[in-house]
């Protein structure tokens, strides 16, 4: 079975913001963990709660939780808030706005299920493309010896380098 | 600030900013690269400055600092809705005044800061639209189409903007 290219498409631009942050392997997951629960979280929430919400509120009102949950975390634990634009690549916008058609379907309805599985397989396929490109980047940097990251050309190189595997990945039967 | 952010800024505001990069046809526009970068100096320096005269009290600084993420936020906000900017735009400018700005008390130095990400930005997506547009004209071979050549291409014109920025940063 070969993968979809929209999970790498919805991945990739969560992974972004981890390249200026430039953390280790442990930190990388830890961050990465963070972004997902925070996605699934709001996602969660909202689906459930925007019909409570009048519309033009609902936008700002998701923006205002992201807000929170930055202020939350740069008091807490000293992250500066660039993680929420990983939030917010993650996270589906269109079910928030009644012109789409994922804003069109009905909170409890058959297409509710699929749509959270979807969301759920982005979310951990978004933890393992960070862990992999921490793995890559520490086995390339070989303790300072190898190839330095501190440019972000390279890491756009490595992105580049990925991104051909996953669109070439062989049929499998 | 490290340019890093602001090579990572300019290939999101070029790739998810609006809908051209991934288009069909995409038409770079010039004026409206320098037209955005202008109003990201402008909305990142009006925050700058609220933000120097309200930690110029006493009684609010502490709170200022404290809470400097929802300020910013609301501020961004309120400014964004009225220039009518994307959600992307609103939310970058929201979480990139807290690095940018760290003391917050020098406005000179938070607005020579914002002029830079501003600039470097508005410099990157010149070139990387630009090129993007002349590759629409080549024959780019199906297995590179998409994130491939989009991330080469962002990889070229960070290298060369590195040229300039070393003298900067």
């Amino acid at each position: 079975m070969k993968l979809p290219e929209t999970l790498f498409s919805r991945s990739l631009p969560a992974y972004f913001p981890f390249v200026v942050y430039a953390f280790d392997l442990e930190r990388s997951l830890g961050v990465a963990l963070l972004v997902t629960t925070v996605s699934w979280a709001s996602l969660f929430l909202f689906w459930f709660t925007r019909r409570l919400f009048p519309e033009r509120f609902l936008k700002g009102a998701f923006f205002l939780w992201l807000l929170v949950w930055a202020q939350i975390v740069r008091t807490s634990l000293g992250l500066e808030p660039l993680w929420v634009l990983s939030v917010f690549f993650m996270t589906p916008l269109s079910f928030l706005e009644k012109g789409n058609r994922a804003g069109k379907v009905r909170v409890f309805s058959r297409e509710v299920p699929r749509y959270f599985l979807e969301r759920a397989v982005t979310g951990l396929g978004f933890i393992v493309l960070v862990l992999v490109m921490a793995l890559v980047r520490e086995g390339l940097e070989f303790g300072g010896r190898g190839i330095s990251f501190q440019q972000p050309a390279a890491m756009f190189l490595l992105i580049a380098a990925l991104a051909v595997l996953w669109k070439n990945q062989p049929f499998r039967r | 600030m490290s340019y890093t952010l602001i090579i990572i800024a300019g290939f999101l505001f070029a790739v998810r900013g609006s809908r051209q990069a991934f288009s069909q046809r995409p038409v770079p526009s010039f004026f409206w690269i320098w037209r955005e970068a202008t109003d990201l100096f402008l909305t990142l320096g009006l925050i700058a400055a609220l933000f120097a005269f309200a930690a110029s009290f006493d009684s609010c600084r502490n709170f200022v600092r404290e809470y400097a993420v929802l300020l910013t936020g609301l501020m961004a906000y309120l400014l964004t809705r009225c220039q009518k900017k994307s959600d992307f735009f609103f939310l970058f400018v929201a979480v990139a005044a807290c690095p940018i700005f760290p003391g917050r008390e020098d406005l000179l130095s938070g607005l020579s800061r914002a002029w830079a990400l501003s600039a470097g930005i508005a410099l990157f997506q010149t070139g990387f639209l630009g090129l993007r547009y002349k590759l629409l004209f080549s024959r780019v071979p199906e297995p590179v189409k998409g994130w491939p050549v989009f991330c080469v291409l962002a990889a070229f014109v960070s290298l060369a903007l590195w040229g300039v920025a070393k003298y900067v940063f």
